[in-house]
């Protein structure tokens, strides 16, 4: 690793709603993977990630250059996002002692858009902000995905958003959308991993010029991708999924393909379903229809939870990995994670997910909750020459350090831009 | 009651003659001897006497009962249903009409409840079986002044047939009172229904807290009630106009809503009374809003009475207000006073906007008042963090509610002694601008007022009065006590908007300067009080 510069203008500032130590979302990853890769690249880098209070002794810092922003949950509001004024000081001493030259934040939720606020109009540092998901547009858990329904939302409006939330009414979302856009519009450029996602915040009122399109980046990459896997005729396709299992997810669509697979015994003896991924925390139903249906079908199996560190081997035993999300996700690691690997995905066709996996070159898109479809797509994906093509056509996902690069134009073309204004 | 008058008759279902034998005790405890309706025709007349005022499957069994030999030890009494004793129960209630006849205060009254007499006609061994009341362990009998009650009389539909049919029953008629609503110095609104079969009901009348109100005839309603053909199928001819609504005016004690009665006035002058449960009646300004009487009256603001009952409410409204508790208090010449609001969300929000307002040095003196319990409970640490991150002057006043903020904003002003303060109403966000504006008049010289706008509301019907605003203006402290001391009282916190700045000259107007979390548009009763005060003021 390169010595870091220790150049008159201070560090950069990675900050994050928590740290990957305490939970292993996309966004925390992505973010401390961008943090290792400035390290690589020898920028002075710190990481500073939201940390409730509760959750102190889980935070374990891998260098003295990460950081806890301890916060309370019952000092945040969770509707505009605004965290106790203690959690803002925090964060601006620490850049101070720092001597932060510029902060990137990689979600607003914890950290709140009151510290974007005071950062702005407290200090000179400029700031930039990272998109994951849809969280200052959508009061859903930034899914855009109405309630109770769960259908797509295609354009957050104050009349729309009160209907999802009928205990609220339309001038509080008027509110809330003009607070986060007037929060937000401090920031002095933005970075999506996705162009979907982009876009939606465009219409939603951020400018367009601010917007830079970068991948996220994996912290580690297997060192090739994994060969095919030999096979005869008789060799069954193996599907796996990856991932926490939810709704959101999808594994509804998944279940509800089962008996439908069962109905057609020449797809059933070629196809092998592997489910990988914690299942705690899901209501009884769904847990008791999820077991009925591995005990009752003998070409699916549950693997149970699984650890990232070995998620390439476990893809690597898979043909394919399957992604059945029902909400319009953005660039989903685990379709980097299937890239790097060299699988194919089977995803739902829309938002990030069209985006990150083109049909017909990267895997093979079936319509958000639609079963019949999900094993339209499976019979497909079970030829070798589909196989073949589609392992040939696999992006290959950046390394951390490269997207540190493509960061740090980001933030260049971002500090000019806003010395303009 | 003066010492010859009849109390109140208590007739009921099955009809009883208007006499509910209180006359008769005076007779018997000034001259021994009379023979009295219970007495069980002993040579020597038994020292107790008694009379069953109510037996009806709503109310339960009602009356009083007295041992002329002890008369502040009441006797024990039993319910029976035919020779089967079901319930014993003691009286404990003062009856003012038999102590008055008594010459001493005596606790006479009994009340068998309803479940008790239900449970006594399931028991019934024949539909047939009579229920009484006697003196425990005596064959002394209260007696109804009526035909007996059968324990068949006790089902609803029964009760109303035998009441439609049987000869000799007086009224017969049946009520129930749905809701009350005690306006003080104003009267009464009631909504209710009455069944009589015999005669037509012409008249109410209401007792309550020892003051008897008569209906007004122009605000006498009557209406259908259907939902009482379930219980009465065979009174499908008077359900039509069963329903009433009445106002009855007059003086009432607010303190007082004890024993309410209503007296039922039928063609020919006669009249049946019946007790009203003790918790029906709701006080306006206490457990009612002015919005409560439209409950009652839906066309309120076009019904004659209405100037007067705005009048009261107003004063209702008024009397109810606590002043404001001042949990931190801090002097300050200039003060933004805000007003929290009840969301939690918005809560936030609020302190946030005034954080940023702080960060741009913005604010002098701040002044936040607070009404709900998670207001209350949020705001001191919100107002301690704010403080650590911007040293001034801070005060936190605690109220009842929101819209008693405007009304009770002198106080504030007296108790923080600002000399210039900007106002801003619950659910009002006062955009960085209209900080800078507010900033500028509170460190300025300026005499007139200045009101702030609010941005258009697209999701809220159009509300003309909008701006101007008193639900954000700012002025200089003396001038706003001078002006309140003048101006009419108005009902909650929303003035008709535009009132303030009419009664000042020249004031500045910024509109469009602040947000909403919610629509504001007062409610029409509001309005309709509020007019309504405002034009007789003028």
């Amino acid at each position: 690793m390169a010595k870091p510069r220790q150049g008159p203008r201070g560090s950069i500032a990675i900050v994050a709603h928590t740290h990957p130590s305490i939970t292993r979302g996309g966004a925390e990853i992505a973010a401390y993977a961008l943090y290792e890769g400035l390290k690589r690249l020898g920028i002075e880098a710190i990481f500073l990630a939201a940390c409730l209070a509760e959750d102190r002794a889980r935070f374990r810092p891998a260098s003295p250059d990460e950081y806890a922003l301890i916060t309370e949950r019952t000092r945040y509001d969770d509707f505009y996002t605004i965290s106790a004024p203690e959690t803002t000081r925090q964060l601006l001493a620490i850049l101070a002692e720092r001597r932060c030259r510029l902060v990137n934040f990689h979600h607003h939720i914890n950290i709140g858009l009151n510290s974007f606020r005071a950062l702005a109009m407290l200090t000179e540092i400029p700031f930039f902000v990272t998109f994951h998901e849809f969280t200052a547009i959508c009061a859903n858990q930034g899914q855009m995905v109405t309630r109770p329904a769960r259908r797509l939302c295609e354009q957050a409006t104050p009349i729309a958003c009160a209907t999802c939330f009928p205990e609220r009414p339309p001038e509080q979302f008027q509110l809330r959308r003009h607070f986060m856009l007037n929060s937000l519009l401090q920031a002095a450029g933005y970075i999506a991993p996705s162009h979907f996602l982009a876009d939606r915040f465009i219409a939603w009122g951020l400018p367009a010029a601010k917007f830079s399109i970068i991948e996220n980046g994996l912290r580690t990459l297997p060192p090739r991708r994994a060969a095919v896997r030999a096979r005869t005729r008789e060799t069954p396709w193996i599907v796996g999924t990856f991932g926490q299992i939810t709704p959101y997810k999808g594994i509804d669509t998944v279940l509800d393909a089962l008996d439908l697979i069962a109905d057609q015994p020449v797809l059933a003896r070629r196809l092998r379903l592997r489910i990988h991924g914690g299942l705690s925390g899901q209501p009884p139903d769904f847990t008791a229809r999820f077991d009925t249906a591995i005990a009752t079908h003998d070409f699916v199996t549950y693997e149970g939870p699984y650890a990232n560190d070995d998620i390439f081997d476990l893809m690597a035993k898979c043909d394919f990995v399957l992604v059945p999300s029902t909400w319009w996700e953005n660039s989903p690691v685990v379709i980097q994670e299937a890239f790097a690997t060299g699988r194919p995905v089977i995803c739902t066709g829309i938002g990030g997910l069209a985006e990150k996996v083109p049909p017909g070159v990267a895997g093979i898109h079936f319509r958000r909750n639609d079963p019949a479809d999900l094993v339209r797509a499976l019979a497909e994906a079970t030829d070798a020459r589909t196989y073949n093509n589609l392992c040939a056509g696999l992006p290959s996902p950046p390394d951390k350090a490269s997207v540190a690069e493509a960061y740090l134009a980001a933030f260049r073309q971002g500090k000019k831009e806003a010395l303009l204004f | 009651m003066g010492s010859g008058d009849l109390p109140p008759s208590r007739e009921c279902v099955p009809g009883t003659t208007g006499s509910s034998g209180v006359t008769r005790l005076r007779a018997s405890h000034d001259a021994p001897g009379v023979v009295l309706t219970a007495d069980l025709s002993s040579h020597d007349p038994p020292p107790y006497r008694g009379h069953i005022d109510v037996i009806d499957p709503t109310r339960g069994v009602q009356g009083w009962a007295v041992n002329l030999a002890a008369p502040r030890n009441p006797p024990q009494l039993a319910l029976l249903v035919g020779s089967e004793t079901v319930a014993h129960v003691t009286p404990n209630r003062q009856r003012d009409d038999i102590s008055d006849a008594m010459s001493q205060l005596v606790t006479a009254g009994f009340l068998f409840d309803t479940e008790t007499l239900s449970r006594a006609a399931a028991m019934a061994a024949s539909p047939e079986d009579i229920i009484t009341v006697r003196i425990a362990e005596t064959l002394f009998e209260l007696g109804t002044g009526g035909p007996a009650v059968r324990a068949a009389d006790l089902r609803p539909t029964r009760s109303l047939a035998a009441a439609t049919h049987a000869p000799g029953a007086a009224h017969g008629a049946e009520t129930s009172v749905d809701r009350l609503l005690v306006i003080p110095g104003f009267g009464c609104m009631a909504e209710g229904w009455v069944l009589s079969p015999q005669r037509p009901v012409i008249s109410f009348r209401l007792t309550i807290g020892g003051v008897t109100l008569t209906a007004r005839p122009d605000a006498l309603y009557r209406k259908p009630r259907a939902d009482l053909l379930d219980a009465y199928q065979d009174a499908a001819h008077l359900v039509g106009e069963a329903g009433f609504v009445a106002l009855f005016t007059g003086d009432t004690n607010p303190r007082d809503a004890a024993a309410p009665t209503l007296h039922i006035v039928f063609a020919g002058g006669a009249e049946a009374s019946f007790a009203l449960p003790a918790r029906l009646p709701r006080l306006l300004g206490h457990t009612a809003t002015a919005a409560d009487a439209l409950l009652f009256f839906p066309a309120l603001a076009a019904e004659s009475f209405f100037p007067r009952f705005a009048a009261a409410a107003i004063e209702a409204d008024r009397a109810a207000q606590a002043p404001p508790v001042p949990l931190t208090l801090a002097k300050t010449p200039r003060i933004f006073v805000q007003v929290l609001p009840e969301n939690r969300n918005d809560l936030f929000l609020a302190f946030e906007t005034i954080a940023t307002a702080c960060r741009e040095n913005l604010i002098d003196g701040l002044a936040f008042v607070a009404a709900t319990d998670t207001t209350r409970a949020e705001a001191p640490w919100l107002l301690r963090d704010l403080r650590a991150s911007h040293d001034l002057p801070a005060s936190l006043f605690a109220i009842a509610g929101t819209d008693q903020a405007f009304a009770l904003l002198p106080d504030i002003i007296r108790a923080t002694g600002a000399k210039r303060f900007v106002f801003a109403a619950a659910g009002l966000f006062p955009t960085l601008q209209a900080h800078r504006l507010a900033a500028a008049y509170l460190r300025g010289t300026a005499k007139t007022p200045i009101f702030l706008g609010t941005e258009p509301d697209p999701f809220a019907p159009p509300d003309l009065h909008a701006f101007p605003s008193s639900r954000c203006f700012g002025w200089t402290g003396d001038a706003f006590l001078r002006w309140c001391e003048t101006a009419p009282a108005f009902l909650g916190g929303h003035y008709r908007d535009n009132l303030l700045a009419r009664a000042t000259r020249a004031p500045t107007l910024c509109p469009n300067t602040v947000m909403v979390s919610g629509p504001l548009t007062p409610s029409p009763i509001e309005l309709a009080v509020n007019e309504t005060i405002y034009a007789a003021a003028s």
